[in-house]
């Protein structure tokens, strides 16, 4: 079986055991680094950043004493989860990746050509996420904790974050409950300061989830590129046990690799020294290794066991066959 | 006015008949050298045909039954998927006889690539009618000698210029790029009367996927310690693929890489296994001129790999379909013949330097041999810093510097033995 359609079948069993797989009570853990969606009723596991944020709400006081063992195993469950599968968390398992990678499908389908970001855009856009994740950590705490006497932020800010995240619209809205869908809020007519922020909240995760449906029609993993699960799965990209490598004495800057990526990532392309190409956008997809016709110019590894490379036989056979299939 | 022109047509025809002895002399010396070769793969008789018909009368060098239009082109920057989506038949020009050099020299400066000139030679003469049957030359601005030889060749034949960008790897190189191919797509349309539409391109794109199978194949043959296809028939048999439709290269090609998997198998060795490991790079070499890997071979070496653009380096690099709008693949095509380009006209050339230490490890090289153009500035330039980075690594190699001509010969040969007796010299004393 060819990767591109085994990474398919992964994609689905996961979208299918995220999202419907509590229905049957099938869990697989509370702090998952990807978008199993807390707020969906059937998910079958949870989302780590909820776990996160819930967690840094409680006051540092107690953090560090009563809650700190579930503080801590938290974080160790989703470093075990993420040191396990690295960036693959992204491109086999996520099924906001999932629905991205159906909605380009669909794009192809239809004939439109893909938009893409140039290297300089890219680079800009994706310091993005790094700040979402940093609002994500601080906000929290700045609710439950004054510094230097200074205010704290109002509650309703709370879990900030999921408040806006596009999953949380999605994945309710993919088991028929679409009480997330909320223009301005549920607010009444006697508009008062705290509902503000709920309508603004309410009506940002509006715009956010519309453009990650949008965007990521024409553009492959619009969404990905400012994910902040993809930003804090960076800390794994050196230790990992999955990785991407790259060996650039044989390359030859043929652009193959780069073009086939979903996230634009040049650096694929034309990285001559570095050996490990789990970069912070890539999603181990792997498709640039399908796409490399030099043998053993790229591959992938688990514990240092390669199981996948590239090579011009099979790269070729690959295009054959993409050639003959219709889309 | 009348009488000088009667006079011009005589010494032309004259020219032409001179020109037409000399080449049918050269290919029959060619041709009885091989045919005394012990061990030749026998599958190389189909290839061969291709250039024993330089010395026919006729010189139907390309086949074309169905009168279809025939595109030429130089270099290895013209995507041939676009002519054959066309439904035309691309012909590569770029020349190697000594005698058409001859004829082309008027049109140059004393010091100049000879394969301009024996390209001029050939389309100002009929002594090969495949110059003067094409419905149109594409020439691309790849170097000084390429764009001089498109404002030459416009005299005889209809010529279109492909701008190409000499830095690779930018932004505005990429878009400049692919509107060029989109232009040229625009005017091979406009010649052959035919629509490039998607399913035809994606076609095209498959009949050379096909034939760079065969390619890889026969590289991957050669890796092999065991030697079983000279590297002058090695680059023969791409340089066959100027004039063959890939189709039939193809087959012919697979009965040929069956032939010396056969020959691994059974431990058919054309030279000795003792034969020092050579590499070539440098200006190339076509047909007739197969002087080079002629010389390296006849003195004891083994021409295991070349990086040379009517050899190796021609096929290497493959379109990538990812996405099939049109757009996504005029890009893929763009790409293909671009990036990976190691042509010494592009800056910085690193990927040629990259390429060249890789293919030394891989075919387990021994020396490197440096075939200059006199008058070729790109490679004769590029030459020093490689030159640098072969000695850092400790390897060793030769230049040669020389034209079609061959009175040079035996002088060559003489440096090419002291050469390869250093290779072997150095192999005992490590
Ligand atoms: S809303 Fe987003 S961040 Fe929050 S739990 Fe759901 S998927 Fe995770
Ligand atoms: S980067 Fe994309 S695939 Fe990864 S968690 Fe975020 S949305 Fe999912
Ligand atoms: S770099 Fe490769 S594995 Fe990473 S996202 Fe791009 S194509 Fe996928
Ligand atoms: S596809 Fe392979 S050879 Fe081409 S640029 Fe990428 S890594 Fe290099």
């Amino acid at each position: 079986m060819n990767i591109g359609r085994l990474r398919f079948f992964v994609q689905l069993f996961f979208f299918m055991f995220l999202i419907y797989g509590g229905l049957y009570s099938l869990k697989i853990g509370s702090s998952l680094p990807t978008f199993a969606c807390r707020y969906n009723d059937y998910r079958g596991g949870i989302c780590a950043l909820y776990s996160f944020q819930v967690l840094l709400g409680f006051p540092l006081k107690t953090l560090f004493t009563s809650y700190f063992m579930g503080f801590a195993i938290t974080i160790l469950i989703f470093g075990f989860w993420a040191f396990l599968f690295n960036k693959a968390w992204c491109g086999w398992v996520c099924p906001m990746g999932f629905i991205q990678d159906i909605l380009s499908g669909i794009r192809n389908f239809l004939g439109i050509s893909a938009v893409k970001f140039s290297e300089s855009r890219r680079k800009k856009l994706s310091c993005v996420k790094f700040i979402v994740l940093l609002l994500l950590i601080m906000i929290p705490i700045l609710i439950s904790n004054s510094f230097f006497g200074l205010p704290t932020l109002p509650k309703e800010l709370a879990i900030p974050y999921c408040n806006i995240c596009p999953a949380k619209t999605a994945a309710p809205m993919l088991t028929g409950n679409f009480e997330e869908v909320k223009v301005f809020g549920n607010a009444g007519i006697g508009i008062d300061f705290k509902s503000i922020i709920k309508i603004s909240l309410s009506t940002l995760s509006v715009i956010i989830f519309s453009l990650f449906i949008v965007g990521s029609f024409f553009k492959k993993r619009f969404f990905c590129t400012f994910c902040p699960m993809s930003a804090l799965l960076t800390l794994f990209e050196k230790i990992g046990l999955i990785k991407l490598k790259k060996d650039g004495s044989k390359c030859t800057h043929c652009n193959n690799c780069a073009k086939a990526c979903p996230l634009d990532i040049q650096e694929i392309a034309t990285e001559r020294t570095k050996t490990n190409m789990v970069t912070s956008d890539c999603t181990l997809c792997m498709k640039c290794i399908e796409d490399c016709p030099e043998n053993n110019a790229l591959k992938a590894t688990i514990c240092g066991k390669t199981v996948f490379k590239s090579s011009a036989k099979g790269f070729i056979k690959r295009q054959i066959k993409k050639n003959k299939t219709k889309k | 006015m009348l009488k000088k022109n009667t006079k011009n047509k005589e010494k032309n025809e004259r020219l032409e008949n001179r020109l037409d002895l000399h080449l049918s002399m050269t290919v029959r010396e060619i041709f009885e050298e091989i045919d005394c070769e012990m061990a030749r793969p026998k599958n190389m008789n189909y290839f061969d045909n291709f250039f024993k018909n330089f010395a026919t009368k006729e010189k139907n060098i390309i086949n074309n039954p169905n009168k279809k239009k025939i595109i030429g082109y130089f270099c290895m920057s013209v995507p041939e998927e676009l002519i054959y989506a066309a439904d035309a038949i691309p012909v590569r020009l770029c020349a190697g006889s000594a005698d058409s050099a001859e004829i082309g020299e008027s049109y140059f400066p004393e010091v100049s690539c000879p394969m301009v000139k024996s390209a001029v030679g050939f389309a100002s003469t009929s002594v090969l009618g495949i110059y003067q049957q094409c419905d149109l030359v594409i020439i691309p601005a790849t170097c000084d000698w390429k764009i001089k030889l498109a404002e030459i060749l416009k005299e005889f034949i209809p010529v279109a210029i492909l701008d190409i960008p000499r830095v690779k790897n930018c932004e505005n190189s990429k878009q400049f790029w692919f509107n060029e191919i989109v232009k040229l797509k625009k005017i091979i349309e406009k010649n052959t009367k035919k629509k490039i539409t998607k399913k035809r391109l994606l076609n095209a794109i498959n009949l050379i996927h096909h034939a760079q199978y065969e390619f890889k194949r026969l590289q991957k043959i050669r890796k092999s310690n065991i030697h079983t296809i000279s590297g002058r028939d090695a680059g023969a048999v791409i340089n066959a693929y100027f004039y063959d439709n890939a189709e039939s290269w193809t087959q012919a090609m697979k009965n040929l890489n069956d032939e010396l998997e056969q020959r691994i198998k059974e431990k058919v060795s054309i030279v000795p296994n003792s034969s020092p490991r050579v590499l070539l790079t440098g200006s190339p070499f076509v047909f007739p001129n197969w002087k080079i890997p002629n010389l390296i071979e006849s003195s004891g070496g083994a021409l295991v790999c070349d990086e040379i653009c009517t050899s190796n380096r021609y096929l290497n690099d493959m379109v990538a379909i990812d996405e099939k709008s049109m757009v996504d693949l005029i890009n893929a095509v763009a790409d293909r013949y671009l990036q990976p380009c190691s042509c010494p006209v592009f800056s910085n050339n690193d990927d040629r330097k990259n390429k060249l230490l890789n293919m030394i490890n891989e075919y387990n090289i021994e020396g490197v041999i440096y075939h200059v153009f006199k008058g070729c500035h790109p490679y004769d330039t590029e030459l020093r810093s490689i030159e640098k980075m072969l000695a850092d690594r400790g390897i060793s190699q030769l230049k040669i510097e020389t034209d079609y001509n061959p009175e040079d010969k035996e002088q060559l040969r003489t440096r090419i033995e002291a050469f390869l007796e250093t290779l072997k010299g150095r192999r005992y004393s490590k």
